[in-house]
């Protein structure tokens, strides 16, 4: 599928087109999850289908994590304040930690009940029918297009919510596929299957959930930025002329949001007025060449050397192919 | 180093391994004491002071961690990590509680008529001394050692000998005719714990997101920063609490005119004053800017 988001241009102009499709695809989501919830259960207890009823819990997982980001993400974009200084973008993470927990419990209670299932029945159950595999093919393919638009929206806005609310659509692509091929086996004559699908499932979405677990910890913990951002922010720093050295440069992600902080040196002889200017300067490179989301503090240090030196250029890596946007490693399943 | 400083981080040691070993010890008597004697709130106690000290463990593996230097892939260090690990455990107590008041609820409404024997309350008068004795060591201890976590855990005694008295005179009241009075207590045990929980989960999240300094804490630096000759007033001031420390993002306002190493070494002894005049800053980064621009971005 094409990127729903390929021909959108400008900064902002992206910010705000995919912040309204991430919205939008939260709430179809939530919708979506609602009526699968229903449909599942429901289908699945009268078809037989325990896989089916499995992946009806995986819908009500959905329900819950897509409203709290939802909640998440509208707090995460409020403006900073007395009390929160840097902004709540790090609200994300926390809904990224709770939506995680949920899923972790979820379906360990799952994979405990068919484990209890298949060695405490002894007589094969009910056979599931063929409702269930066409419920389930409906599932997967309307869990597959909005996990794809979230994916897009999360990474154009650097969203961890938006993310690990796609990787559990995209867990329940692979739950519905998986039914499938329960109901398909079970048709075939292996009972069993049914139960140790329902528990693969399982097993495959805490995998998922773990790596979007580790990555809020990680944004917590306040984990640097990657080294290839960092060396962006470098290079941007250094394009800026009148700056002769970059000294340091810190970076973290607070949500959506990339706080950095870089230490440039200037001619002694320059007046704070004109460090100010540059200063800005270096603010608004950053912002059109690695981040359109984000917060630079520069530091402003007189060099030690003669004032004379030339500003060292650095022009590859900026000049051809610059990012609006700065993007995350993302975590798919 | 002072010999009252020598005892004080002599007895600061022994005072935060009996805190918590005897959160153990004190919870596994009382469990076993509360089934014994047929005391639920006895019951619900220990378990409130077997977790209590689970969540110190967590709390204690958190600071460790959070101790460790800053590094490449944490260039603001490790501090976070006490916060995350408080967290986790204060989640946890607060289902525990949820837990608890749920039973003890339940066994409240079933019209309990058992009535918990003696011994029940010889148990809980044991809590009240124990954690009375622990309160005041932690109390001095964490004042003389300017230890926080210390003064947290002589909080924590102070509500276990608060459960432990409405122990005490639930045993009373349910000996005295009125064998509600037990699991009643209970229910007033778990309400503790859930608040008490609660409001530490709370705290840690604040924390998480990235929380600013009390007010008066800013409005120290600010005159602190003010008051070095050159620097012509603040701007932002932006803090968060990293661990137990402060990390502070100063802008200080210089006169437009001023060449950048002159402002460089204003700077410099802003943040030399500050670190040594304020209490837990670990690290401030000081950004010089002219009046004019400072006014305007204000």
């Amino acid at each position: 599928m094409d990127d729903p988001c390929a021909d959108l241009d400008p900064a902002e102009n992206v910010q705000l087109r995919c912040g309204v499709c991430s919205k939008r695809f939260i709430y179809l989501g939530m919708g979506q999850s609602l009526v699968f919830l229903v449909l599942k259960v429901w289908l699945g207890i009268s078809s037989g289908s325990r896989a089916l009823v499995a992946a009806g819990l995986y819908s009500l997982q959905d329900l819950a994590s897509t409203g709290i980001a939802a909640i998440g993400l509208r707090i995460s974009i409020r403006p900073p304040d007395r009390h929160h200084p840097y902004g709540h973008g790090k609200i994300e993470y926390l809904v990224v930690g709770f939506t995680s927990m949920m899923i972790l419990l979820a379906l360990a209670a799952i994979s405990i009940t068919s484990l209890a299932t298949i060695f405490e029945e002894g007589a094969p159950g009910e056979e599931p029918s063929y409702v269930a595999l066409w419920v389930a093919l409906l599932s997967g393919v309307s869990c597959w297009l909005i996990a794809h638009y979230q994916e897009c929206a999360a990474e154009k806005l650097n969203s961890p919510a938006l993310n690990s609310c796609a990787v559990q659509f995209h867990g329940d692509v692979i739950c519905s596929v998986a039914v499938v091929a329960s109901v398909l086996c079970a048709k075939a004559g292996y009972q069993a299957l049914d139960h140790i699908v329902a528990i693969l499932e399982a097993v495959d979405v805490v995998a998922a959930s773990g790596k979007v677990l580790a990555s809020a910890i990680g944004g917590l913990m306040d984990s640097a930025a990657d080294d290839a951002l960092l060396e962006k922010l470098r290079k941007a720093a250094g394009e800026v002329e009148g700056v002769l050295a970059v000294q340091r440069v810190t970076a973290r992600w607070s949500g959506q949001t990339l706080f950095s902080q870089i230490e440039v040196e200037l001619s002694p002889r320059m007046t704070v007025a004109e460090a100010d200017l540059l200063r800005a300067r270096i603010r608004r490179f950053v912002r059109l060449h690695v981040c359109a989301r984000g917060e630079t503090l520069v530091r402003v240090k007189p060099s030690p050397a003669d004032a004379d030196v030339p500003a060292p250029s650095v022009k590859e890596g900026l000049s051809q192919g610059a990012s609006v946007f700065c993007m995350r490693p993302r975590i798919t399943i | 180093m002072s010999n009252a400083s020598k005892e004080c981080k002599e007895c600061g040691k022994w005072v935060s391994v009996l805190s918590l070993w005897g959160g153990f010890g004190l919870g596994a008597v009382q469990m076993i004491t509360g089934k014994l004697s047929g005391s639920v709130a006895l019951s619900i106690d220990g378990l409130r002071s077997l977790t209590d000290g689970i969540g110190s463990v967590f709390v204690l593996a958190g600071m460790t961690l959070a101790s460790l230097p800053k590094d490449a892939s944490h260039p603001y260090g490790h501090g976070k990590a006490k916060f995350l690990s408080s967290a986790v455990i204060y989640a946890g107590l607060v289902a525990v509680g949820a837990l608890f008041l749920f039973e003890s609820t339940i066994v409240s409404l079933s019209h309990w008529t058992r009535v918990p024997s003696k011994m029940g309350g010889v148990v809980a008068l044991l809590s009240i001394v124990a954690n009375y004795v622990l309160y005041n060591y932690n109390q001095c201890a964490g004042r003389h050692l300017d230890r926080p976590m210390m003064l947290s855990n002589s909080h924590g005694n102070l509500i276990a000998m608060v459960s432990a008295c409405a122990v005490v005179t639930g045993i009373v009241a349910a000996r005295m005719g009125y064998p509600i009075a037990d699991p009643l207590a209970g229910v007033f045990v778990s309400l503790m714990i859930l608040g008490a929980s609660g409001r530490h989960w709370w705290v840690s999240l604040g924390h998480l997101m990235d929380r600013a300094a009390p007010a008066i804490t800013v409005e120290k630096i600010r005159s602190v920063a003010s008051s070095v000759r050159g620097v012509l007033g603040t701007g932002t001031v932006r803090t968060r609490l990293i661990g137990e420390n402060l990390w502070v993002d100063l802008d200080i306002l210089v006169s437009s005119d001023c060449s950048i190493e002159t402002a460089n070494s204003l700077a410099a002894e802003v943040r030399g004053r500050l670190l040594s005049k304020a209490r837990r800053v670990e690290e401030i980064m000081v950004y010089y800017h002219s009046i004019e621009a400072g006014t305007a971005s204000e």
